[in-house]
């Protein structure tokens, strides 16, 4: 998944709490199996070499996250698009190919559309596509590590952060501290939960994997232009692999695309514009590249 | 040899723009592959009578101007019309997928050539469709959302799924 994952369990025995901890992580490393794009055997290498118009039986999980990342499409008009991939593998975000070598350019035209979810767990490709889950698939496996960790019986408090998805189950309220997304050892109180999904994107850690370097991985998929500056911004949702679609709705779409997405999954979200801290997000779009980064730090 | 290429470019502009109008997004067998996924299917040839013509305008209230129908079937008696309506100046034409009890199952654009209205080709519109069968209104407004800017598209491919709606029931006794 490219990130780090920390599991923290309150349970009624250590032997039992151990027991949820490891519930958890197999339900991290079966989303990791199924939804990394790095992998050519995950199900979305498999898709990356489906022919058009064949079905191809996928996971049922995978087809949830698919699912999901559709019905973000349809509301945020197209904004959030997981056939990102193929623009991506361009750039250097991802591996190249894919499973077909030199095929990178032909993945770029593909659109979410271009997928059709078929009963039964199938899935039909109307073009070549590479399908990138990156972020909703981490915020996923956080969402089944949880249930997971859940099912260990005395389990009474589970902490679950995979690079900034993160989800909170426990008694008593926890509070939630946001890394600066300007400067990476500042952090700031976002409030209190006991139960929440939270999702963080943006910001100058976005711009850290690129082979540019100042390009973050972030980009408007109907002009395919990588964004250079981003805002930092965290969403408050039911589940986290909706809050981290929600981050790149936010950074990218219009301010009432935005919104409406927001409202439709009674979501909330806070932005960071300037290393001075998170404010509540009351409209305005995010989407415009403001400046290249400051040479000189902010 | 320089004044040669300037004809080129501009002999190639009006050409691709010509391209860009007459769009064919999907073809009949991929529109089958995507309604019936798996499934063998049949090509079959049926020609309305003057009878069932009538009783089609007569109980959809729309004209058939094609009395030839294009209808492929399913072993399990699933159907796919494809059919065509004009849009605003031009045909759109289009597959209506039948579940074998005769409800939608699917509604897809198979060529669009208009600049405008492509709407129609989202999705999400495209799904109200599903479920629906002769019994239903089928009327833009009133349980097919209307699209601003796509008033007509959706308005004539809304009614022409009402007539193939009609057609089904008024043929499906007599399907080979």
């Amino acid at each position: 998944m490219g990130t780090w994952v920390l599991v923290a369990v309150k349970g009624e025995s250590p032997e039992r709490a151990h027991q949820a901890i490891d519930r958890a992580f197999e339900a991290v490393v079966k989303v990791q199996k199924l939804m990394s794009a790095h992998d050519e055997n995950s199900d979305v290498g498999r898709l990356a070499r489906q022919a058009p118009f064949t079905p191809l039986r996928i996971d049922p999980w995978t087809h949830q996250v698919l699912a999901l990342g559709e019905k973000i499409a349809w509301l945020s008009g197209g904004v959030f698009d997981v056939t990102i991939g193929g623009k991506l593998a361009q750039r250097g975000f991802l591996p190249s190919g894919g499973g077909l070598a030199g095929a990178d350019g032909l993945f770029t035209r593909a659109r979410y559309t271009d997928i059709d979810l078929l009963p039964d767990s199938r899935v039909m490709l109307r073009r070549p596509c590479r399908v990138d889950l990156g972020g909703i698939a981490k915020g996923f496996a956080v969402d089944r590590a949880l249930e997971a960790a859940f099912t260990v019986a005395g389990t009474s408090d589970v902490v679950i952060n995979a690079g900034g998805d993160l989800r909170v189950k426990t008694r008593t309220a926890q509070e939630i501290w946001l890394r600066d997304p300007f400067q990476s050892d500042r952090f700031w109180l976002g409030g209190l939960s006991r139960e929440g999904a939270f999702a963080s994107s943006g910001g100058r850690e976005a711009a850290r994997e690129s082979r540019q370097g100042d390009e973050t991985p972030i980009a408007l998929p109907g002009s395919g232009r990588f964004q250079s500056w981003l805002p930092g911004v965290t969403v408050a949702a039911g589940e986290c692999a909706l809050a981290d679609a929600l981050t790149k709705v936010l950074l990218l779409a219009p301010a009432p695309t935005a919104r409406k997405a927001l409202e439709e999954f009674k979501a909330r979200a806070l932005v960071a514009r300037d290393g001075q801290g998170f404010r509540d997000w009351e409209g305005g779009s995010l989407s415009a590249p403001i400046s290249r980064w400051p040479k000189r730090g902010l | 040899m320089r004044k040669s290429v300037f004809w080129m470019t501009a002999l190639g502009a009006p050409a691709a723009l010509q391209v860009a109008h007459a769009e064919v997004y999907l073809t009949a067998d991929q529109a089958l592959a995507l309604m019936f996924p798996g499934e063998k299917t049949k090509a079959l040839t049926l020609e309305l009578t003057p009878a069932e013509t009538d009783q089609i305008q007569k109980s959809s209230g729309e004209p058939v101007d094609e009395k030839k129908l294009s209808l492929w079937k399913t072993a399990d008696g699933g159907l796919m019309f494809v059919d065509q309506v004009v849009g605003k100046h031009d045909f759109i034409t289009y597959a209506l997928g039948l579940t074998p009890e005769g409800k939608v199952k699917d509604v897809e654009i198979l060529e669009y050539k208009e600049t405008f209205g492509k709407q129609v080709m989202e999705k999400g519109w495209r799904a109200q469709f599903a479920g629906k069968g002769s019994a239903d209104p089928l009327t833009v407004g009133k349980d097919i959302k209307n699209y601003s800017g796509a008033t007509l598209s959706s308005t004539h491919v809304t009614r022409g799924v009402k007539r193939l709606l009609q057609t089904y029931e008024t043929i499906k006794n007599r399907l080979p």
